[in-house]
């Protein structure tokens, strides 16, 4: 089947609506994601959401239903932020000595309040435990959101929510 | 944890979310993406290109799963700390295979088909469990397209010795996997949808101190095996847990039981097996046959006694000589091992004479030459 012009205005006409849609969506939800990535410990939290940004640009179909594109951002971001933190996780490991991460005063002044201590205890946490409470006292994420976010069933995010509090309590208590 | 400790523990949390507010992005993060969009640009277009390429070659062949037009299979996804499982790089939902314990937790595992570089589909696994996550990503085979082959996938995990782990993907043609342990006991494996070209997607994870998978057939919608693959073979003998009749550690014996051979003694190892003959009190001939992973896989012959050991899959066996079938025989399952074996006596037998192994449809699966093999 032969391209008509007409068929070409229309593509056209849809690549433009899909571009000025990605501008709405950036400029309405970027700030959002990077807040989320340092919520779960990006190093870099505006990189992380930067190329959730850009993998979103590539998906054309998601991005045509704009629910799901905040859907597919939030699910990169976490994704992303994972890979991330484990990439660190080894880098530490290969560290020299006497580079351990010391603690600034202004920082120490932040971890005497209450908040202050409960998002130190979180960066202790595992990245699924860490992601399961951020989604859902942070963003209110219902069940399904964080389901599709963290890439894991329906039934099992109350466990994973649940098993998060019990470790920070235990990381409370032992500060 | 107590309920009001737990009221005041969610309270703080949300109280602490705050602390974010001031985590804001850069004044120029537009101007930066719009940067980062044309640098990625020619990335992407070539994955496109990867993925039109597939169609056409689908398309050419009359929408077959053999992918003739494919390039060799890519390697693993080089990292960068890149996920897999992204959203992006995925041909098909992630799927949940099993849940299994893992050092004593519950752990969930998944996989998924990813294509991270453009060069075609590698089978992506994780483990996760609520502390930890590790997976890993497997190559298309180079010979998937060969319609010989079902296994286009295919993994074994050994999680630090603890257990034994494989992980396949089966091409379209693939109605059922039968796992068969080296205990003998056989399990159909559980086949969920990959995604992409009619693949499914199977895993199944042991202890290691229990028995473990030893051997996979696919088998077509009409039963008929499409594949069976030796997983020692594949993997190395230290897949199983070594053990050598030959050299007096048997997994399974079939005793001497007045049929065929009524003085045959006949003891299974992991990789071969220990004949003996008794032909009078003190008049003892013992053989030891290497097993091949192969549908025949040993056959011992002296004079008009010969005692072949088969795979699992094979149903049915025929003595051929010249054309002419002399005997159809049916394999008798060793109870603790996957293997079977025939036992036959036969003087009308010449040096030309072959052994033809059969599935359940009626399909050859292998034959060889019923060679004498010298007493040892």
């Amino acid at each position: 089947m032969l391209v008509g012009e007409d068929d070409a205005v229309a593509a056209g006409a849809d690549s433009s609506d899909a571009e000025s849609t990605y501008r709405e969506i950036f400029h309405g939800h970027f700030s959002a994601m990077v807040r989320l990535a340092a919520m779960l410990g990006a190093d870099d939290p505006e990189d992380v959401a930067q190329e959730a940004f850009v993998r979103l640009h590539g998906r054309s179909r998601t991005l045509r239903d704009p629910h799901a594109s905040i859907g597919y951002l939030r699910t990169t971001v976490v994704n992303l932020t994972r890979s991330r933190l484990r990439h660190l996780a080894v880098v530490r490991r290969q560290r020299p000595d006497g580079a351990s991460d010391v603690a600034s005063p202004e920082h120490e002044v932040v971890r005497r309040e209450r908040a202050g201590e409960l998002t130190a205890a979180m960066a202790h946490l595992s990245s699924r435990h860490r992601e399961a409470l951020v989604l859902r006292y942070w963003l209110d994420l219902t069940e399904a959101e964080m389901a599709d976010a963290m890439g894991i069933s329906r039934g099992t995010v109350k466990s994973h929510v649940s098993r998060a509090l019990d470790a920070l309590s235990g990381l409370l208590e032992e500060t | 944890m107590s309920s009001a400790r737990l009221d005041r523990l969610e309270r703080d949390l949300r109280a602490a979310r705050t602390s974010y507010d001031r985590v804001t992005a850069s004044a120029d993060a537009w101007q930066q993406n719009q940067r980062r969009l044309a640098a990625t640009r020619g990335r992407r277009n070539r994955w496109w290109l990867g993925t039109a390429a597939a169609l056409v070659a689908v398309a050419l062949v009359g929408g077959a799963a053999t992918l003739s037009g494919r390039g060799p299979a890519s390697g693993p996804p080089a990292g960068g700390g890149d996920d897999p499982f992204s959203t992006q790089y995925l041909l098909g939902e992630p799927v949940e295979l099993e849940r299994v314990t893992i050092d004593g937790e519950p752990t969930v595992h998944e996989a998924a088909l990813s294509d991270m570089t453009g060069q075609g589909p590698n089978l992506c696994d994780r483990f996760v469990s609520a502390s930890s996550e590790a997976g890993g990503c497997t190559t298309r085979e180079s010979t998937a397209d060969d319609p010989k082959v079902a296994f286009d996938w295919l993994s074994g995990t050994e999680g630090g010795g603890d257990i034994r782990g494989v992980l396949a993907g089966v091409d379209s043609r693939a109605a059922a996997v039968r796992i068969w342990m080296s205990n003998g006991n056989a399990t159909a494996a559980r086949l969920h949808p990959g995604g992409w070209d009619g693949t499914r997607l199977f895993a199944l994870t042991v202890p290691a101190s229990g028995p473990r998978p030893q051997r996979l057939v696919a088998t077509g919608r009409d039963g008929n095996v499409l594949q069976a693959v030796d997983l020692p073979a594949r993997f190395g003998d230290q897949w199983l847990a070594p053990s050598s009749a030959c050299a007096g550690n048997r997994v399974a014996e079939r005793v001497p039981d007045g049929d065929v051979l009524p003085n045959a003694y006949i003891a299974l190892g992991t990789s071969d097996a220990r004949i003996s003959i008794r032909a009078a009190a003190d008049d003892t001939t013992n053989a030891c046959l290497e097993l091949r992973p192969t549908a025949v896989a040993g056959a011992y012959v002296a004079g008009s006694l010969a005692v072949i050991v088969l795979a699992p899959e094979v149903e049915r066996v025929e003595i051929t000589d010249g054309g002419t079938v002399l005997r159809e025989l049916v394999p008798t399952r060793v109870t603790g091992s996957p293997w079977a074996l025939v036992e036959d006596i036969d003087k009308r037998r010449s040096p030309d004479a072959e052994i033809v192994a059969y599935d359940r449809h009626g399909l050859e699966l292998d034959r060889e030459f019923m060679r004498q093999r010298p007493s040892p």
